[in-house]
Formats: structure tokens, C-alpha cells, sequence
């Protein structure tokens, strides 16, 4: 027998807010992009809790869903295992619109953002995409914009 | 003797969730905790337990054992989903496998400790005893009253009809 509340319950996934979906998902991906690099760096949650000046009960907290990550959260995260947890996704017409500008000022008169957005992320629309981006492997964008 | 049953709750496409029915109950647990979710968590914060448990670990990632609690030997909780609820809630499971979850019920965690959570402490203790229950079938070669399929790369736990165990 299946759950009697088997309906209910999918009636009211399909009325979840699209604010609660997307916390959701982005809590999951944050998780598995933190445990992908704790894994390859060999890093325990104890290391963890040392690197980042944080008790042992906090750390465990971060990863069971009862800590709301805020910023501050993330770029301890960040510093601690070297790498970049979140990529902000910009448009192309955001990006062209920022090229146009920058140019019109005549300071600027070539801005290659494109390629430092690139390293490790996938920018397809305005969102923000989580996984793991070495920052050593990292250009930053001051590197690719060339000064008249 | 006390005994339950074990069988399906939900399937999804990464996860089958079961369930276990108590001799003198007619809902399973999961089912009785979904029932005092209703009544207890704040809605916003029932879709999220429902999208995180159902959605992201049971249609879209799968029972990573990264996602969970462990809280007593073979006995996990979900991740929480507390966002307007006064109280962080625990949902009590067995991680089988990567895609096989027996759910028994939680409850609210009122303090740090379970032991100050009186409710949800009984009922880890009694999920305790049933997975216990549980894990023995699973590991007896002749009881082939639960068949995992070693064929795919994943087993599959497979209950075709409700299991009746005692504990």
C-alpha cells in the first residue's frame, strides 16, 4: 500500500512558491559543490572547523539544513577550501549593454569579461550557479581588460 | 511481540520510499508524520521539506549520504528545512541505499540535545529497534523475505507485498 497522502502530497509540490523551489535547489547544489571539494581536497569537517575559527556542532550545522548560509557563510566557506563557490551569471545583453557603456567613455576598448566568467561555470541566463572554481586556475576580470 | 510492517510509501524516479505500518496502527509513520507536519510546521516550510526529501533527493540527486543526519547507528534524519518554524523538525529514516529510504516519523527538536526533545527521543529509540529489525533480515542469506537486486550497479531493494516483522 502507498501513502494515502500520496495526492495531497503531490498536489502540494506543485504549488511549492518558486522562491522555496529555488532555495531548495540552490541548498543541494551548494552542499554537493562544498562536500565535492572537502573530497578532493581531503578535507574533513573538523579541518573545516579549524580553517574556518568555527566549533565542530557549527560546521555540522551548515551541512544538516538547520543554517541559513548567509553571505559571510559562503566566503568563509570559500577561503577555507581555496576556491569559488558561487559565480553570479550575467545576460549577454547585461554584458554587451556594460562593453557599450564602457566604450562609449573611451576608456576602455576592449573588455574580454567573457573569458573570466568562463573558467569552470555555466552562464546561460541571470542566475546564480554554484559548483567549485579553483582560484588559482582563476583570472580575475582586471586581467582581460585592456587600458587605452 | 510487538511487530510492523514494511512496505512502499512514494516512488520516485531516483528513490523508492518505504515505510513501516505499526500492529496497532492503521497509517504508517510517514504517513502520521506527514499528518503532524500539516498540523505543526508552517506551509512554507512543509513544501520545503516535501521539494527537498521528495524532489531533490528522491527525483533529482538521489539518497546521497551527504544529505543526511547521523544521529544513532543505522538511523539518519532528512535535511531540515526550518524557515519560519520555531523549531528545527526531524524526520527519522533508514538510508538503505542510494535509492531506498524506510521513513518512520520525528517530530519537533524543542532543545540542542534529543534527550531534551522527550517525544522525538522516544521515537528514535523505537525506530532504533526496528531498524535493527530490519538490518537482521537484510543480513540473513535465508530470509528472502527482502530480495535485493545485486544485478544493477545500485541495488534495488525490492517488497513486492508488506513485510511483516517483529521486533
Amino acid at each position: 500500500m502507498s501513502s494515502i497522502f500520496e495526492k495531497e502530497i503531490e498536489y502540494r509540490l506543485n504549488n511549492i512558491s518558486e522562491d522555496i523551489k529555488r532555495y531548495s535547489e540552490l541548498y543541494f547544489d551548494l552542499l554537493d559543490a562544498v562536500h565535492q571539494e572537502l573530497k578532493q581536497q581531503n578535507i574533513t569537517q573538523a579541518d573545516l572547523a579549524k580553517s574556518t575559527g568555527k566549533y565542530p556542532s557549527e560546521i555540522h550545522k551548515w551541512f544538516s539544513g538547520d543554517h541559513n548560509f548567509t553571505l559571510k557563510s559562503i566566503i568563509k566557506l570559500e577561503l577555507a577550501l581555496g576556491c569559488q563557490l558561487i559565480t553570479i551569471a550575467i545576460k549577454e545583453k547585461a554584458k554587451a549593454s556594460l562593453e557599450q557603456t564602457i566604450s562609449k567613455q573611451g576608456k576602455v576598448k576592449s573588455l574580454n569579461v567573457e573569458k573570466s566568467l568562463n573558467v569552470g561555470s555555466v552562464i546561460d541566463s541571470n542566475e546564480v550557479k554554484i559548483f567549485p572554481i579553483n582560484f588559482i586556475n582563476m583570472k580575475s576580470v582586471s586581467d582581460n581588460i585592456k587600458i587605452a | 511481540m510487538n511487530s510492523f510492517v514494511l512496505e512502499k510509501w512514494i516512488v520516485r524516479r531516483k528513490v523508492t520510499f518505504f515505510s513501516v505500518t505499526l500492529s496497532e496502527d492503521e497509517l504508517s509513520l510517514a504517513d502520521q508524520f506527514y499528518r503532524f507536519c500539516e498540523s505543526n510546521l508552517v506551509s512554507q516550510d512543509l513544501g520545503l521539506l516535501l521539494k527537498n526529501l521528495l524532489v531533490e533527493v528522491g527525483d533529482i540527486r538521489g539518497a546521497n549520504a551527504n544529505y543526511f543526519r547521523e544521529e544513532y547507528d543505522l538511523i539518519s534524519a532528512l535535511p531540515n528545512s526550518k524557515l519560519k518554524s520555531n523549531f528545527p523538525v526531524r524526520w527519522i529514516c533508514m538510508r538503505l541505499d542510494y535509492d531506498s529510504i524506510v521513513l518512520f516519523d520525528g517530530g519537533l527538536k524543542l532543545s540542542k540535545k534529543n534527550s531534551g526533545s522527550p517525544d522525538l527521543d522516544s521515537k528514535y529509540q523505537r525506530a532504533i529497534k526496528m531498524a535493527k529489525a530490519i538490518e537482521a533480515i537484510m543480513l540473513d542469506k535465508d530470509d528472502n523475505r527482502i530480495e535485493w537486486n545485486t544485478l544493477s550497479i545500485v541495488q534495488t531493494l525490492s517488497i513486492n507485498v508488506p513485510i511483516k516483522i517483529n521486533y
